[in-house]
């Protein structure tokens, strides 16, 4: 356990230069970070492509389909092959590498693995009521001091404190 | 200036490289510090670790500082700035859903992601999850539409919403994070059952420590106390009307009203009164934007466009100077007064009155004829149309 700790960097120069490349990106491209659009952009890419005649009744779709460039060729899917990169070096750097479920020894791998699909469910739908993610929307829309920055990051982490025991099997071993 | 990409300085190409740089960055840092463990991210939650809560608090308020020092060395225009709407039930609604999502998966989408690449399973599946949760909302569209949409409140900033300043709010939110990162300190040292005493002794062993609250606190200090944008601009305004730099183009009440009549399609009529004058008696055609809102983003592209003419409607000649200041400082181009005020141009193109005119016998004819016409036109068009800039931008975010 404490060895394994002393691994990551201190979290203080973590968030330190985690600000930093929020900034570079404020900066160069005039925009924060984000995860959950471009997993959006593959969607609307793929729903086009196996049903086209779906996404030209949908109003949903028609917003990102029908002569528009390509969805995928956007910033944050770029981003977010980075981000992929980005953190497969620091998996080789920092010798991180693994094939494994992270769970609980007392938790089925099956149940873990269902409740981590579940979650995913949860925060696809969340972010796109939210117009983003803990990245996009709360992180990024805390740096330019957005409200909806703010408010959606109160409730990601008011929700989560608040149901937190109903899950305490899932996390603390 | 930055943003650089908004202004042409870095092509629509060279931006997608920026954003694998910038990704693999961000990448890099979040599994660095710790974020491709589901436990560690969810022990939050239970008071176990506070690693997320310090990485995204530190990273947030570095941020805050950036961004407030970055605009005021001119280093960065926050017009260009993607600022996300604030749709706040939407936002209320998904922030919840996310926090349910966090606890059943011990992941949000960017960390998950940076599980996948070293080859988390129980994170794949998670990231798996996502595009379910994004399909079943592009599905469902129709039904959530009426509440993703609901109280638009525009690309709002959390110090106008709170009624504070932004120097004040950027301060406290430093003060909050610097106590939140002690009191968690103590919280787990308590937790691991080695409970620190808080005396000298323990502050002397912690130097780096107390030299990164002093330096946040000195931050704090310092965007308490620079000014915003709009600030800045009003104090250039007083500034350049008290020492008379600048001239004014000005366009009398006589070639206002030959305008009126012949519509060109070049000119904008910018009302500056307040509403409750605009309601009662406002030219035809023309646009209500009160003084106060000149500045706001909302009219960026309505005033923004170069091509056309601008004149400034206004009750008081020292307000239209103003207002011509904050645009022409603003970048907005042809933008002209109203000779006189509007009251002038009501008593002498309105409400037409020969004796005390100071006209010619045919100029007395044709303002007295075109005044009719104008009185014409405003009660044929009751309702002047508001042309502003819907403040959702298309590109940005999530």
């Amino acid at each position: 356990m404490k060895t394994q700790k002393q691994e990551y960097i201190n979290p203080y120069i973590g968030g330190f230069l985690l600000g930093l490349v929020l900034l570079a990106s404020i900066y160069f491209s005039g925009r924060g970070l984000g995860a959950s659009g471009a997993i959006k952009s593959f969607v609307v890419s793929a729903v086009d492509f196996v049903a086209p005649q779906h996404t030209q009744n949908s109003e949903f779709y028609q917003q990102y389909t029908g002569g528009k460039p390509s969805a995928l060729k956007s910033w944050l899917v770029f981003e977010v092959l980075g981000v992929f990169i980005g953190a497969f070096i620091s998996g080789i750097v920092s010798n991180r590498m693994t094939l494994k479920i992270d769970k609980n020894p007392v938790v089925s791998s099956v149940k873990r693995l269902f409740f981590a699909t579940i979650g995913g469910l949860f925060f696809g739908l969340g972010a796109q009521f939210a117009r983003g993610c803990t990245s996009g929307a709360a992180l990024s829309g805390m740096g330019v001091l957005a409200t909806g920055g703010f408010i959606t990051m109160l409730a990601i982490f008011g929700t989560g404190f608040l149901f937190a025991f109903l899950f305490k099997k899932q996390w603390v071993y | 200036m930055g943003p650089l990409a908004g202004q042409g300085i870095i092509s629509p190409e060279f931006d997608y490289i920026i954003a694998l740089l910038i990704g693999i960055a961000f990448g890099f840092v979040l599994e660095q510090s710790g974020f491709s463990s589901a436990k560690r991210l969810a022990g939050l939650f239970y008071g176990r670790e506070f690693v997320v809560l310090r990485v995204f608090f530190t990273a947030a308020i570095t941020t805050v500082i950036g961004v407030i020092l970055m605009e005021y060395f001119g280093m960065l225009d926050m017009n260009l700035v993607y600022v996300q709407p604030t749709f706040t039930w939407s936002a209320i609604v998904g922030g919840v859903i996310m926090g349910i999502g966090f606890l059943f998966g011990g992941f949000c989408p960017g960390t998950s992601l940076c599980a996948v690449s070293i080859g988390k399973i129980d994170a794949m599946f998670f990231f798996g999850g996502l595009f379910l949760g994004v399909l079943l909302f592009a599905e469902m569209y129709p039904m959530f539409e009426p509440l993703y949409h609901a109280q638009n409140l525009g690309g709002i900033f959390v110090y106008d919403s709170l009624g504070m300043s932004r120097g004040v709010f950027a301060a406290l939110l430093i003060i909050m994070a610097v106590m939140a990162f002690v009191v968690t300190y103590f919280i787990e040292q308590y937790i691991l059952k080695k409970p620190k005493k808080f005396n000298y002794e323990f502050i002397t062993s912690k130097p780096y420590h107390v030299a990164g609250i002093v330096i946040a606190l000195i931050f704090a200090g310092i965007v308490a106390v620079t000014p915003t944008r709009k600030d800045s601009i009003m104090k250039y305004v007083e500034h350049t009307i008290s020492q008379k730099t600048m001239s004014f183009q000005k366009v009398s009440s006589v070639e206002l009203t030959y305008l009126l009549l012949n519509p060109d399609n070049q000119t904008l009529y910018i009302d500056i009164r307040n509403p409750q004058d605009f309601e009662k008696l406002a030219l035809p055609g023309s646009v209500n934007i009160p003084f106060e809102s000149i500045m706001n983003r909302e009219w960026e592209d309505f005033l923004g466009d170069a091509t056309k003419k601008k004149i400034i409607i206004s009750n008081d000649t020292l307000f239209a100077q103003k207002a011509i200041v904050i645009m022409t400082r603003l970048g907005y181009k042809h933008v002209y007064m109203l000779q006189d005020n509007f009251q002038e141009f009501q008593a002498t193109v309105l409400q037409f009155d020969a004796a005390h005119s100071k006209f010619s016998k045919t100029e007395q004819e044709y303002i007295q004829k075109a005044g009719k016409e104008i009185l014409l036109l405003i009660e044929k068009r009751k309702k002047p149309i508001l042309e502003k800039k819907v403040l959702s931008k298309a590109k940005g975010g999530c």
